[in-house]
C-alpha cells in the first residue's frame, strides 16, 4: 500500500512542475508576438509622448511660476489639457510599478476632493502616496486648480496659496511618469518573454487591464456613473474633466473619444502612430477561430466598438448637458458599451482561458 | 452440521415472526370506507380538501341525483353518470383555486394584489439613504419618522412611515432609537468632520480613502452609519414586518377573510396582509411575476435577495413560490396549508440575513489577514455592513417560526465591533469567530 502511495506521489510532482514558464502555450499561438506589437509600438510610444506632454506641462507650469500672466496661465491650460489626453493612451497599462505606486488612482480620480485641496494648499504636509489625497493630486486636481478656482488667475496673481501646491502635482506627475516609462523601456524584453498562461504572466496581466479598463475606467467612470447608472439619480457633475468641461462644453467628451479610440487600437494591435497594424487580440481570437452569435468574434468586438463609438459621437458635445437634457439618449450609448464588456469579458476570455483577475465593482 | 442448525435457527425466527401478529380470531378484511362514509363508496377527496361524489346528470332536465354507491344505478336515455374526478365534472376542485404560476390573484377579473405602501416606504429608503451626506439631523429625522420632506410629493402625501414601522413587532422600544441616533450622529457628528477635511483615524471621526480608492464617511470608531442605518433597517423593517407580521399566524385572523359581498378587485384584510408582506421584498420590483431582484436601485432586502440568490445560498423561488402558495391558501380558506408556506417563506427571507451577516464579517477577517496589505476603507465598508446585518439578526425565524438570535446575543456581537476604538482595532479573529457562530444558528 505503501508503495503504489509514492508512485503516486511522484506522478503528481511530475505533473506540478510541468506548468512553469513555457513560452509554448497549450494553443499554439505565439503570444510573444503580440506582447511585442503592443509592447513596442502601442505602450512604449504612448508613454513616451505622454511623458513629453508632461515634461512641455511642467515647463509651462515653471514659466507661470516665473511670470504670473494670462498668457503663461493660458499655456498651462492648453498643456495641461494635451497631457490630459495623452493619459487616456496609457491609464489601461495598469502594470508593475504603475500598479504598486497606485499611478492610476494618483493621476486620475474623479472628482477630486476640492476640500482636500484647499486644506492642503492652505496647510501643506501633505503626501501624495497616502491613498486620503489620491482625489487631491492627478489631471482632475489640475483641472480645479486652472479652471475651477472662484477667481481664476486672480488666485495667483495675489500670491495666493496655489502656485506651490499646482508645482507639486506637476512635479508628482512627471517624476512618477518618468519612472514607469524607464521601467517599460528597460524591463522590455523580459515582460515580452513572460508568455505563459499563468495568473501572473504578462499576456494575463495585460488583457485582464484592457479588459478592467474597458469596464471600469471608460465605461464606468466616463459614462456609468454620471449618468447615473449605479446610483438611480444621475450625477452629471462628475464627468471627467468637469471645471474645463464648463468653460468649453467639449472637454469630458473629447477625453471620452479619445480613451475609446486607445482601447480599440490596442484591441486590434494597431501602433500608437496607427501607422502599422500587428498582433493584436483580434489576431488572436482570428488564430482561435472564435465566434460570437455566427460571425468572428473580433469583428462582432469590433462592430460592437463602432456602435458605441457612434453612438456616443452622436451625443451632444457638451456630455455633461447631455445627461441633463436626456439622460435617455446616453443611457442607450452606455447600453452599447456595455456589450463591449461582456464580449470582452465574457467571450474573449473564454476563449483566451484567461482568468479574471479582479472583483466586480458592484458599487456596494 | 453446523450450517444446518444456523438454517434452523433462522427458520425459527421466521415462523416465530410470522405468527407473531396473529390474533386468536379469524380475520375479517374490512372494506375501505370512502370520503362520504361508504364502505368501498366511490366518494373522493378533490385538491381543496372537499369530498366529491359521484352523480347522475340529466341533460335535459340539468338534474344532479347524487349516489353514495354506483353499484347496480341504471340510466335512463337522457341521463349520464359522472364520476368525481371526471374531467367534466365541474364540481371537481371548484372550491379553491390553484397556485397560478406567478403572483397574479384577482377577484372577478380584477387584480387583488396590492402593495402600494410597502413600494413607497422602500422608495423613502432610497431617498433617506441618498441623503446621508447632505441632510441635516432635522431633515434626516422628518424623512425617517414623519415620513416628509422627500422630494417626491408623493411620497410626501403617502402617509407612509418608515420609524413606525422599525422594529415594530420586536423590541422596538430597544431597537427603533439605536436608528435614530445614527441619524442624528451622521448629521451632527461625522458630515461636520468630513465637511471639515478631517482624514478619519482611531478615536477620529472624518472621511477616509482606502488605497483601492474606496472613501467612507465614518464616526470616530469607523462606523459608516449609511450602511449600519440601511442594513438594520433590512431587519428592522422588511424582515420584521414580513416574517413577525404579514406572514405570522398570529397576525391573520381567520374573521378576517370574509369575501362575501367583495366586488371585482375588492380584497379581505388577510389577502391584503400577505400581499403586504410580498411588498417588502417585491415592491420595487418592475414586473412581479418575474421578479429580477435588482429592482429599480432597491437598498433594501430585495437588492440582498439578489445576491444570496445568484450565489446560490437562498433560493428566491422557493420564497416567491411559498408566497403564492399561501395567498392562494388564503382565498382557499386553508390556514393549516398557509401557515406551512409562510414558515417556508418566513425562514428562507430570514436566512437572508444570516448569510450576509457572516459573508461580512468574513470579508473583514480576510481583509485583515495580511497585516502588511490592508486597505481599511474596506474593511472598514465591509464591517459596517456585518454591524447592520448583525442588528437585523434578532428579527430573523427559523424553519419553526421561533427567533433564531436572541438579543443578548446579538448585543453581544455588536459589542465586540463597538468595543475600543471600534473597528479600527477589531482583529481577524473575534470576526471569524462570530461568522463561525452565525452560520450554526442559520444551518438549514
Amino acid at each position: 500500500m505503501k508503495k503504489i502511495l509514492s508512485i503516486f506521489t511522484i506522478v503528481a510532482v511530475f505533473a506540478s512542475c510541468g506548468g512553469g514558464e513555457d513560452p509554448i502555450t497549450g494553443d499554439g499561438y505565439d503570444r510573444s508576438s503580440l506582447l511585442a506589437n503592443v509592447t513596442d509600438n502601442i505602450i512604449i510610444p504612448a508613454y513616451q509622448n505622454f511623458y513629453d506632454d508632461v515634461v512641455a506641462l511642467d515647463n509651462a507650469v515653471m514659466a507661470f511660476a516665473t511670470q504670473t500672466d494670462q498668457a503663461n496661465f493660458d499655456i498651462v491650460e492648453e498643456k495641461w489639457f494635451s497631457a490630459y489626453r495623452s493619459w487616456q493612451h496609457v491609464e489601461m497599462f495598469d502594470i508593475n510599478t504603475a500598479e504598486l505606486i497606485n499611478f492610476r488612482k494618483k493621476i486620475n480620480s474623479y472628482p477630486c476632493n476640492t476640500i482636500r485641496i484647499e486644506l492642503n494648499a492652505a496647510n501643506g504636509g501633505y503626501d501624495f502616496d497616502d491613498a486620503n489625497h489620491f482625489a487631491a493630486q492627478g489631471f482632475p486636481t489640475l483641472d480645479y486648480l486652472i479652471n475651477g478656482l472662484p477667481n481664476g488667475l486672480g488666485d495667483y496673481t495675489s500670491g495666493g496659496i496655489y502656485m506651490s501646491y499646482l508645482q507639486d502635482v506637476v512635479n508628482d506627475i512627471k517624476v512618477n511618469t518618468n519612472i514607469i516609462k524607464n521601467e517599460w523601456m528597460s524591463n522590455r524584453d523580459e515582460f515580452i518573454s513572460s508568455s505563459a498562461n499563468t495568473a501572473t504572466s504578462s499576456l494575463n496581466k495585460l488583457t485582464n487591464d484592457l479588459i478592467f479598463y474597458y469596464e471600469k475606467g471608460l465605461r464606468a467612470n466616463k459614462i456609468g456613473i454620471p449618468v447615473g447608472i449605479f446610483s438611480g439619480s444621475a450625477l452629471p457633475q462628475n464627468v471627467e474633466c468637469y471645471y474645463y468641461n464648463l468653460e468649453t462644453g467639449t472637454a469630458s467628451k473629447t477625453l471620452l473619444m479619445e480613451a475609446f479610440d486607445a482601447v480599440k487600437k490596442a484591441f486590434n494591435g494597431i501602433s500608437f502612430d496607427e501607422n502599422t497594424d500587428g498582433e493584436g487580440w483580434d489576431n488572436y481570437l482570428q488564430y482561435l477561430n472564435a465566434l460570437s452569435n455566427g460571425v468572428d468574434l473580433d469583428t462582432d468586438v469590433n462592430q460592437t466598438f463602432d456602435e458605441a463609438i457612434d453612438a456616443l459621437t452622436n451625443l451632444e458635445d457638451d456630455l455633461m448637458n447631455q445627461i441633463i437634457v436626456d439622460e435617455l439618449k446616453v443611457r442607450a450609448a452606455y447600453d452599447k458599451v456595455q456589450r463591449g464588456t461582456v464580449l470582452l469579458k465574457t467571450d474573449m476570455l473564454g476563449y483566451l482561458n484567461i482568468d479574471v483577475d479582479y472583483l466586480d465593482a458592484d458599487g456596494d | 452440521m453446523k450450517n444446518n442448525i444456523f438454517l434452523t435457527a433462522i427458520s425459527a425466527c421466521i415462523i416465530l415472526a410470522s405468527c407473531g401478529g396473529d390474533s386468536e380470531e379469524p380475520v375479517i378484511v374490512p372494506g375501505v370506507v370512502d370520503c362520504n362514509g361508504i364502505e368501498d363508496g366511490t366518494s373522493m377527496v378533490d385538491d381543496c380538501g372537499d369530498c366529491q361524489q359521484a352523480y347522475i346528470y340529466d341533460v335535459v332536465t340539468h338534474n344532479v341525483q347524487l349516489l353514495d354507491d354506483t353499484m347496480a344505478v341504471t340510466l335512463g336515455q337522457t341521463e349520464i353518470l359522472v364520476m368525481p374526478n371526471d374531467p367534466t365534472n365541474p364540481y371537481w376542485n371548484a372550491g379553491c383555486i390553484p397556485v397560478p404560476s406567478t403572483y397574479t390573484f384577482d377577484r372577478m377579473g380584477q387584480s387583488t394584489v396590492s402593495f402600494g405602501g410597502q413600494t413607497a416606504r422602500l422608495q423613502m429608503a432610497i431617498e433617506l439613504y441618498n441623503s446621508f451626506s447632505s441632510g441635516s439631523e432635522a431633515e434626516l429625522l422628518e424623512m425617517y419618522n414623519d415620513g416628509t420632506g422627500f422630494s417626491d410629493p408623493a411620497l410626501n402625501s403617502s402617509g407612509k412611515k418608515l420609524g413606525n414601522k422599525t422594529a415594530a413587532y420586536h423590541y422596538s422600544s430597544l431597537v427603533k432609537p439605536m436608528f435614530d441616533a445614527m441619524l442624528s450622529k451622521q448629521a451632527n457628528v461625522v458630515m461636520p468632520a468630513v465637511n471639515a477635511g478631517t482624514i478619519a483615524a482611531a478615536g477620529v471621526a472624518g472621511s477616509y480613502t482606502g488605497v483601492g480608492g474606496r472613501t467612507v464617511k465614518v464616526d470616530e470608531k469607523g462606523f459608516e452609519l449609511n450602511q449600519t442605518f440601511i442594513k438594520g433597517l433590512i431587519g428592522a423593517l422588511c424582515v420584521d414586518q414580513m416574517v413577525n407580521g404579514y406572514l405570522s399566524p398570529s397576525k391573520l385572523n381567520p374573521a378576517d377573510n370574509d369575501p362575501s359581498g367583495l366586488g371585482a378587485g375588492e380584497y379581505t384584510t388577510m389577502e391584503h396582509y400577505w400581499d403586504e408582506g410580498f411588498g417588502y421584498l417585491y415592491g420595487l420590483e418592475a414586473d412581479i411575476t418575474a421578479p429580477t431582484y435588482s429592482g429599480n436601485g432597491s437598498v433594501l432586502l430585495n437588492k440582498y435577495a439578489g445576491k444570496v440568490n445568484n450565489s446560490g445560498d437562498v433560493d428566491m423561488n422557493a420564497v416567491y413560490d411559498a408566497l403564492k402558495a399561501g395567498r392562494t391558501a388564503i382565498v382557499n380558506m386553508d390556514y393549516d396549508e398557509r401557515d406551512a408556506q409562510g414558515l417556508i417563506a418566513r425562514a428562507h427571507i430570514s436566512k437572508i440575513l444570516g448569510v450576509k451577516a457572516s459573508d461580512y464579517l468574513r470579508g473583514g477577517a480576510a481583509g485583515l489577514a495580511d497585516p502588511n496589505n490592508v486597505d481599511m476603507a474596506e474593511v472598514i465598508h465591509d464591517l459596517s455592513e456585518g454591524y447592520g446585518f448583525i442588528l437585523s439578526l434578532q428579527f430573523a425565524v427559523g424553519p419553526d417560526g421561533q427567533y433564531l438570535v436572541p438579543k443578548t446575543d446579538v448585543d453581544a456581537m455588536l459589542a465586540n465591533l463597538e468595543a475600543g476604538n471600534g473597528l479600527w482595532d477589531v482583529d481577524a479573529a473575534t470576526l471569524t469567530s462570530m461568522a463561525d457562530q452565525i452560520d450554526a444558528i442559520f444551518n438549514y
